[in-house]
């Protein structure tokens, strides 16, 4: 049950991140939008069992291809102000409490049932091989979106 | 497990998305966000496939790994569409788009 209602919100968060590539008026909130649906495919791959294609996901689209897209598109519209890092700095920390919460250890999957669930399946994920690049992408997702916002929120990049 | 239906319907809906904003949208870099967003619209529904058992073919591994590096090869198309044509003050309205030399 908790699987469906994981599918639910992520679904909720992709489709609504896609209707605002083409709602936002400006082009860098329709490239994090963009970023954003990834993200809810990334963990709609996880859901489904799909590590490895979650962290190429995670890694390729989410960490390298959309940070690549804010920089040319950021560093290219003069007088951009990015006002919206508060909210980006919401979701980063929503984003590393969830790990956080099952890294840490608190979901403590049990018998069977265990990797029928998402969390139980992540927490499993976790402890296995995978962790140290699910925290590796995770971080570098993280840093590189955050520190291209910071560094062109105050310093005025010139190309 | 999710229901199959489900997933599939996810993919038709981000489908339909991407596809009327490339019908509908006129700037050449949210056209080619849009066909970004049909890619991740055919990954969803064939990694949906691949993880139900009896689904899977044996090319949708190979499929994955294609998709995926045609879409990235499409970003980084996309980048070097908006560097240059943003440094040559070329309006990226795409109805105004009728030559491929300047």
């Amino acid at each position: 049950m908790l699987d469906l209602y994981a599918f639910f919100a992520i679904s909720a968060i992709t489709v609504a991140s896609s209707i605002l590539i083409f709602a936002a008026k400006r082009l860098i909130y329709a490239v994090a939008a963009l970023a954003a649906a990834f993200l809810g495919s990334a963990l709609l791959f996880f859901l489904l069992g799909q590590t490895v294609m979650a962290l190429l996901q995670l890694l390729v689209f989410v960490g390298g291809l959309s940070t690549y897209l804010i920089v040319a598109v950021s560093t290219e519209e003069k007088g951009a102000k990015l006002i919206f890092l508060p909210a980006f700095l919401a979701v980063a920390a929503v984003t590393a409490a969830g790990l956080g919460y099952v890294i840490l250890g608190y979901v403590q999957p049990t018998g069977a049932n265990a990797a029928s669930s998402f969390l139980g399946s992540a927490a499993i994920a976790m402890q296995g091989s995978y962790a140290l690049f699910y925290v590796m992408a995770t971080l570098l997702a993280a840093v590189s979106i955050s520190g291209v916002m910071i560094i062109n929120k105050f310093i005025r990049l010139v190309v | 497990m999710i229901m199959l239906a489900y997933l599939i319907a996810l993919s038709i809906a981000l489908f339909a998305i991407g596809l009327a904003g490339i019908a509908t949208d006129r700037h050449l870099v949210v056209i080619m966000l849009a066909v970004e967003l049909i890619f991740a619209a055919s990954m969803i529904a064939l990694v949906s496939f691949f993880s139900y058992p009896g689904k899977a073919s044996p090319g949708a591994v190979l499929m994955m790994f294609a998709i995926f590096t045609v879409a990235a090869a499409e970003i980084i198309t996309v980048i070097t569409f908006y560097v240059y044509m943003k440094r040559g003050g070329i309006d990226f309205d795409v109805t105004k788009l009728s030559k491929l030399k300047w």
